[in-house]
């Protein structure tokens, strides 16, 4: 595809074109209209007079609508150009597209406007993978103004239907009109997209007997101004944060996500657009982080998890009692079975974040309804941790999966297939008990306490869960801990055996708490040493572990999101002047991608690049990228929710200046937060002696 | 040997699953069609308790789908939210019950408790420099 891609989409509804509005996909490029996991597009090429369209400018500042601007013929010739192309595209349930074609010449022009249109109706897995496998059968149906594009595979029957308003002569293989337009005149025609999920033989829209189904959004537009203006408002010397602040809201505005279940509430999807579907561990963590501001998201996204949790034994699935799901998706494989995602419950942390969310929740919103209404789910989920995640009899939370043909081998943030290794770069075996997930779970239990004491009247079980914490909170410190290393292993083995690398999963050992108080600083330390900060945030991975490479997915690139809750951790201990200079890095960096932070960076030194070198992703904006400027502005305020009060605490690197956040709503009201930069952060060479 | 349909009715009337059905409210009918015959079942979820009957009356939600499909999916052999999607299962309502009770479905017979199955090892084949996510 030429240029770069240009993405319009509501929900898990997208289109991803190139710069001039087409789509030439094949079975492996990602491109084309997807919807519920199919592509119902895959080539959607306009020529005008038998010439494809160069790109004059794109205005694709809304995330659900796009305006291309184009000239027919190539590169040079555009100025002299007799005519113009405005090609507009608008997605809210259908796909709309607005074709113009302006007349600037002296004669009146014969044009004849073509849109080829094909559909391969691959699976979001197969493209995903690069793996073209389709085993049904494809189909073509003209009907007046109407192509109907349809694939059918068994009872599993999808279809694209194309219409137009002005009428074309119509083929199997798009659309044509002939048409003349006057000097200085124009000629226009809509056409529309249907996505249709049909079942069954009577070829029935699925979704159309569904009481909370809505397929047009036209509100797409109040519906984002409403959002923006519920937020808290940001002032701030630093334009940079300001602008970071503003772009992640609407970035998160555009990730949510509507599930036919949700009753038209919606939660963070993961990412743009391959990610737009319910995801436990990556809807939990931004819903965790967006809480001081768009608290609305924890509660679609509580309400989700508990309605998906698991209650039976699939081993396929890797579902059990109690469990929180990892993956939701719609699409072929899914329906054939081929892939587990009828939901997949392949990922360990989403079960005790979910309780974390709900306490965490609470501290903000005060809505006790909504914790007396989880308490059963929050009992399963807490169960699940002591009876069906302890996979090696230690007390712990361990992952070892049940489906060996495509479940996942990491079931912690960090999923490819390397990311836990010990410091000579062998791999751990399984179960893996990585460290993280005990923080996660101590953390899950404290908290609980607290809910049990207020809400559930139940002290005795309050007794038990502060008890069992307690107890792991010890036993953690001892097994995990490397005395000579000055750091907790990122794992250990079923033996006991510790993996020694140095990695940031620590930090968020600072951010559940279950952190020794008198190891913090020197934790923390070692995560802000030379070989974890780049100078841009803190590395996955050591630069001296050696399987260290500053492009490895999580083997040395540095995360925003990681380096958040990082953040948020040294808070927690009191560790002011070391949260500063991680909100600093990833603020610094943000200002190099115009406020909108991507899911990872390359783990080079700072002085190396000079710039935040951005990991190659499809998805962009990540949910939780989006989510960690909006945590790391509550980290450097220090906004804390203590009892009916929002503590104001606040640590801001001096470079900032003065950073004022208006109409914080919670369970307090509303409250405005002042800060001023008053902690001295070198950002340019790591200067921490611990390592 | 028992019918495993009349046996997942009859193990569904009296669930009282706290998790499942706290705040959940409604009804489901249940259309099971085999050939010209179609059987109806009404579960009635009120107060946190499921009952079931045995007749043709109106609901918040309800379910057509073959009687054999149906058998497939209440002994554990297919899910139901994967039906749903092959379009093998025709829902007209409020889908939220019919997600509820799909909580109630039985997993694969076969299934394992995880840590019947975890073992010091290499967690099965790995596709070298596979990335799992994005």
């Amino acid at each position: 595809m030429r240029g770069h891609q240009v993405s319009v989409l509501d929900g898990n509804t997208f289109m991803v074109s190139d710069d001039v509005g087409d789509v030439v996909a094949s079975p492996t490029l990602p491109a084309g209209l997807f919807s519920f996991d199919t592509r119902y597009i895959s080539t959607w090429i306009l020529t005008v007079n038998g010439q494809r369209l160069y790109p004059l400018s794109v205005d694709d500042l809304e995330y659900h609508e796009t305006r291309f601007f184009l000239v027919p013929g190539e590169a040079g010739l555009y100025t002299r150009a007799a005519m113009s192309v405005i090609r507009h595209r608008e997605i809210g349930g259908n796909l709309r597209e607005r074709l113009t074609i302006l007349n600037h010449g002296e004669e009146p022009a014969e044009v004849c406007v073509r849109m080829d249109i094909a559909s391969d109706f691959a699976d979001f897995f197969d493209v995903k993978a690069s793996r073209p496998h389709r085993t049904g059968k494809v189909y073509t149906r003209m009907e007046g103004n109407r192509l109907h594009l349809g694939y059918r595979r068994d009872t599993f029957w999808r279809e694209t239907v194309i219409s137009t308003t002005v009428p074309a002569k119509v083929d199997g293989h798009g659309l044509t009109f002939d048409a003349i337009i006057n000097p200085g005149g124009q000629w226009s025609t809509g056409l529309t997209v249907e996505t249709l999920i049909l079942g069954r033989s009577d070829g029935e829209e699925l979704r159309a007997g569904l009481i909370t189904y809505r397929r047009a959004r036209p509100r797409i537009k109040e519906d984002l101004q409403e959002w923006l203006d519920r937020a808290p408002r940001i002032a701030c010397d630093c334009e940079p944060i300001a602008t970071a602040y503003r772009r992640s809201l609407i970035d998160l505005a555009s990730l949510r996500f509507m599930p036919i279940t949700s009753e038209g509430s919606s939660l963070p999807a993961a990412g743009l657009p391959w990610f737009m579907t319910l995801f436990g561990r990556d809807s939990i963590l931004t819903s965790l982080q967006t809480l001081p501001f768009t608290p609305e998201l924890a509660s679609t996204t509580l309400r989700l998890m508990a309605r998906w949790q698991g209650t039976r034994f699939d081993d396929f699935r890797e579902e059990d009692p109690g469990k929180i799901l990892h993956e939701l998706r719609y699409g072929e494989s899914a329906a054939f079975e081929e892939q587990p995602h009828t939901p997949y419950y392949g990922s360990a942390d989403a079960t005790p974040l979910f309780v974390v969310l709900l306490d965490e929740y609470e501290r903000w919103t005060a809505d006790g309804d909504l914790v007396d209404e989880l308490e059963p789910q929050a009992r399963a989920a807490l169960d699940w941790i002591d009876n069906h995640a302890d996979l090696t009899g230690r007390g712990y939370i361990s992952y070892q999966r049940r489906n060996t043909v495509n479940g996942l081998e990491n079931q912690c943030w960090k999923d490819s297939w390397d990311s836990i290794s010990y410091r000579d770069g062998r791999l751990p075996g399984f179960p893996r008990t990585t460290c993280e997930l005990q923080g996660y779970a101590y953390d899950a239990k404290t908290r609980a306490a607290r809910l049990a004491r207020l809400y559930w009247h139940d002290d005795a079980y309050a007794d038990r869960l502060v008890a069992e914490a307690e107890r792991l909170r010890e036993r953690f410190n001892r097994d995990f801990w490397i005395e000579e290393s000055g750091h907790y292993a990122v794992a250990i083995e079923p033996d006991g055996k510790r993996v020694d690398s140095l990695t940031s999963n620590i930090g968020h050992l600072l951010w559940s708490g279950i952190v020794d108080p008198a190891r913090a600083e020197t934790v923390a330390d070692r995560l802000l040493g030379p070989s974890m900060f780049s100078g841009w945030g803190v590395r996955t991975l050591s630069t001296e572990d050696s399987r260290f490479n500053p492009i490895g997915y999580h083997t040395g690139t540095v995360w925003p999101f990681d380096n958040s809750f990082i953040a948020w951790g040294m808070r927690r201990y009191g560790l002011k002047r070391h949260a500063a200079r991680i909100a600093k890095a990833i603020t610094d960096a943000a200002g190099y991608f115009h406020g909108r932070l991507p899911e990872a960076f390359a783990g080079y030194d700072r002085s190396l690049t000079k710039y935040p070198v951005q990991y190659p992703t499809a998805c962009s904006p990540q949910a939780w990228s989006s989510g960690a400027t909006l945590l790391l502005l509550r980290t450097m305020l220090g906004l804390e929710p203590t009892h009916d009060n929002l503590m104001v605490d606040p640590a801001l690197p001096e470079t900032i200046g003065r950073l004022e956040l208006l109409d914080i709503r919670g369970r307090w009201g509303v409250i405005d937060a002042f800060g001023r930069g008053r902690i001295a952060v070198d950002s340019s060479t790591p200067d921490m002696p611990a390592d | 040997m028992r019918d495993p349909v009349d046996a997942f009715f009859r193990g569904l009337d009296g669930r009282d699953d706290d998790a499942v059905l706290r705040h959940t409210e409604g009804s489901v009918r249940f259309d099971l069609e085999s050939g010209d015959a179609t059987a109806h079942w009404f579960v009635s979820i009120h107060d946190g308790l499921v009952t079931v009957a045995q007749r043709d009356h109106q609901a918040d939600c309800v379910v057509a789908v073959d009687r054999e499909l149906f058998t497939r999916i209440v002994t554990g052999q297919t899910n139901a939210l994967a039906a749903m999607l092959r379009g093998a299962i025709h829902l007209v309502g409020n889908p939220r019950l019919v997600i509820a009770l799909e909580r109630f479905m039985p997993g694969p017979s076969d299934a394992q408790h995880g840590r019947a199955t975890a073992a010091p090892g290499d967690g099965g084949a790995r596709t070298s420099g596979q990335r799992a996510r994005r």
